[in-house]
């Protein structure tokens, strides 16, 4: 699916040459290529901490668009989806084998962006999408849907990376 | 190999906020609705010059080279003209109607076109 992802990113890249589609390409790819040859988990998540993950990883996908699109906040929206995905690649790059969308204990990373911050990669989620709220109020909702899910989330494998210690 | 990609996806964002800012100061800029308005005109010659003379023609050799360096052949002609008309609607503020109109029924392939999967 991340490939897939990859692919559509690449396809907007030669589209409209906006260079942070191939940040996304970088991204999905590196991704994509690592649940392919990511460590097999030693704990799980249960069921449902597992669906809960799995809405939370969608929910991007569901933003409204911009309702009436005023050019300082897209540029402010385009700005935190930039710092966003940085940090997303960043982290990304830095777990590798170790990723998972459900919670789940591959092996724990502290080291690079890790060592600073926690979850660098929800951090980086949750500003893009606080971006995607300055281009519609009614994505508030699903900002305070998402953070919860993201906080949900984090909790889950601190507990689950805490017992494996 | 991870320290490198991240430095390539760092250098990426970089570009990225570069051409962001850039966009924003090229749409946000002055637009002086006569100035934009002549290259129309210019524009439009130059295409019916293209229509009577054929393939054939050197978009070069023309005087609107001066104002269109960037024009060679027909497809660059067809991507100015758009950009130009762009241009001018921003030129005269029709930005919103714009928007407007091409959520129209009658625009819908025009919409599919542009905005294809995620």
């Amino acid at each position: 699916m991340m490939l897939g992802f990859g692919v559509l990113a690449f396809y907007r890249w030669q589209q409209t040459h906006l260079i942070f589609f191939l940040l996304l390409v970088l991204r999905d790819f590196a991704a994509g290529y690592f649940f392919l040859i990511r460590k097999p988990s030693t704990t799980k998540a249960t069921i449902p901490v597992s669906i809960a993950a799995y809405v939370s990883a969608a929910i991007p996908l569901m933003y409204f668009q911009a309702s009436e699109p005023i050019k300082s906040l897209m540029l402010a929206s385009d700005l935190l989806a930039i710092f966003g995905f940085l940090l997303v690649a960043v982290a990304t790059l830095e777990l590798g084998e170790s990723i998972g969308i459900t919670p789940a204990n591959r092996g724990l990373v502290r080291s690079g962006i890790y060592r600073r911050i926690k979850h660098p990669m929800y951090l980086g989620y949750v500003i893009s999408e606080v971006g995607l709220v300055l281009l519609n109020p009614l994505n508030i909702a699903l900002l305070a849907v998402s953070v919860s899910l993201y906080i949900f989330r984090a909790m889950s494998e601190n507990k689950i990376l805490k017992a494996s210690i | 190999m991870k320290k490198t990609l991240q430095a390539i996806a760092l250098i990426l964002a970089i570009g990225a906020t570069v051409q962001t800012f850039k966009a924003y100061a090229n749409e946000t800029g002055f637009f002086s609705a006569e100035e934009e308005e002549s290259k129309m005109s210019l524009l439009i010659e130059l295409r019916k010059e293209l229509s009577e003379k054929g393939e054939t023609f050197f978009l070069r050799d023309t005087q609107v080279s001066a104002v269109f360096p960037q024009i060679t052949n027909s497809e660059q002609l067809n991507e100015a003209v758009a950009r130009q008309v762009l241009r001018y609607i921003q030129a005269i503020r029709a930005e919103d109607a714009l928007i407007r109109v091409i959520k129209q029924p009658e625009f819908q392939s025009l919409r599919e076109r542009a905005e294809p999967g995620i």
